[in-house]
């Protein structure tokens, strides 16, 4: 589950790594590319935290998602 | 977290717990779905500000709208999987009616598209950096750098791969875990390899020392001095100098946008596609900002054009300048 946490941490310092490269008076100007990558980081987070809401399921092999995934 | 049973044994865990974690497999499986879709949009607006050509611009609006649509799509999907939609977390007691579509199918279709318009996104702009005209290295190099998604497709793969596992295995939690975590993998590594360039111009910026060693530039006390050699301008050695640089901006109306990303020195990308406008092929799709040395030496002004070595007649219309990579 830290796979989760680090990809989301990895992810975040790309991001402000690439909003860093927009300082200052000849830094590259922000643009649409940059406010759907910033949705994107901010979409990324949530899941890294659920895992590890959810450590419990992958250590346990229990089936309640299996009944919930196959009685569809 | 303690709450929702992080580190008891799941046996222990009380119903109420049990729903609060597949409830938060939902939510992943729709923020996955999304933020995917999402930074393929970032990725094709990047290239919007690269790429000026018209035609490669309208192919990108369409990729980006087929891109949007799929978003749209797998989110309600993704969402509506069950009737009603709390089904998707209820279900596992058997106390709840209702019920969810064919969730493997749908899981693999979505990947399937997925990894499609990964492919499409990534080759997208590949033809167009092979016209470049410039050394085999450093359009290598160049193509190399929009050519990370690569990665991406991989995982999406993989994820692909331990999605078909999971429907055929006992061991389902396991696998879906498996599956879950290449999605958190695949949305991040998308997020870096959609940063990537932007990096590239924040190492030219602060260490151009590391930059020359990689081949992207070099030499930044000779500014200038390429312009000097291969336009066969007479300039005085002796003459104390004083040079400014001037940069022809594209005049078109949807051209306003464009940003000229920070020019490093005389060996960057830009400055090779200027040097070498004279050659260049008029197919390439990314075209330098022309630059215009201006030398004051005593009383006399010697004006150098990248372009074309002539001096530059200021009262034409400037040729039109585009971004680079």
């Amino acid at each position: 589950m830290a796979i989760g946490i680090a990809g989301a941490v990895v992810a975040i310092l790309a991001f402000i790594l690439r909003m860093a490269a927009s300082i200052g008076k000849k830094g590259r100007q922000v643009s649409w590319d940059d406010l759907t990558m910033f949705i994107v980081v901010l979409i990324a987070i949530p899941p890294a935290v659920f895992t590890h809401f959810c450590k419990t399921i992958s250590t346990n092999l229990w089936p309640p998602f299996h009944l919930q995934r196959y009685s569809g | 977290m303690v709450k929702n049973g992080l580190g008891r044994d799941i046996w222990t865990l009380k119903a109420d717990q049990i729903t609060n974690v597949l409830f938060y497999y939902f939510l992943g499986e729709i923020f996955y779905v999304t933020g995917l879709g999402v930074s393929k949009i970032s990725i094709l607006f990047f290239y919007l500000r690269v790429f000026p050509a018209k035609s490669f611009r309208i192919l990108t609006y369409s990729v980006m709208g087929v891109c949007g649509v799929y978003t749209v799509v797998f989110f309600v999907v993704t969402l509506m999987q069950c009737r009603p939609i709390s089904m998707a977390w209820d279900q596992w007691d058997g106390l709840h009616e209702g019920s969810c579509n064919n969730i493997h199918l749908q899981g693999w279709i979505a990947a399937a598209i997925n990894i499609f318009l990964d492919v499409v996104v990534m080759a997208l702009p590949m033809k167009h950096l092979a016209a470049l005209n410039m050394g085999i290295k450093k359009k290598v190099m160049v193509m190399s750098m929009f050519g990370v998604g690569i990665f991406v497709v991989v995982i999406s793969v993989i994820r692909l791969e331990s999605l078909i596992h999971f429907s055929n295995t006992q061991n389902v939690t396991w696998d879906y875990v498996d599956a879950g975590l290449w999605s958190l993998i695949e949305i991040d590594v998308s997020i870096v390899c959609g940063c990537m360039p932007a990096h590239r111009l924040l190492i030219a910026k602060f260490w151009p020392k590391i930059q020359s060693t990689i081949g992207a530039s070099k030499a930044l006390s000779t500014k200038g001095s390429k312009f000097n050699s291969t336009n066969n301008t007479t300039i005085s050695s002796t003459a104390p100098e004083k040079s400014v640089r001037l940069s022809i901006k594209p005049k078109a109306k949807d051209e306003n946008n464009f940003i000229p990303l920070d020019d490093m020195d005389d060996n960057s990308d830009r400055a090779m596609l200027t040097k070498r406008d004279t050659e260049r092929d008029s197919r390439g799709w990314i075209v330098a900002t022309h630059e215009v040395e201006v030398t004051h030496r005593n009383a006399s002004v010697v004006t150098e054009n990248a372009n074309d070595g002539k001096p530059q007649d200021w009262n034409k219309p400037p040729m039109m300048g585009r971004e680079h990579v």
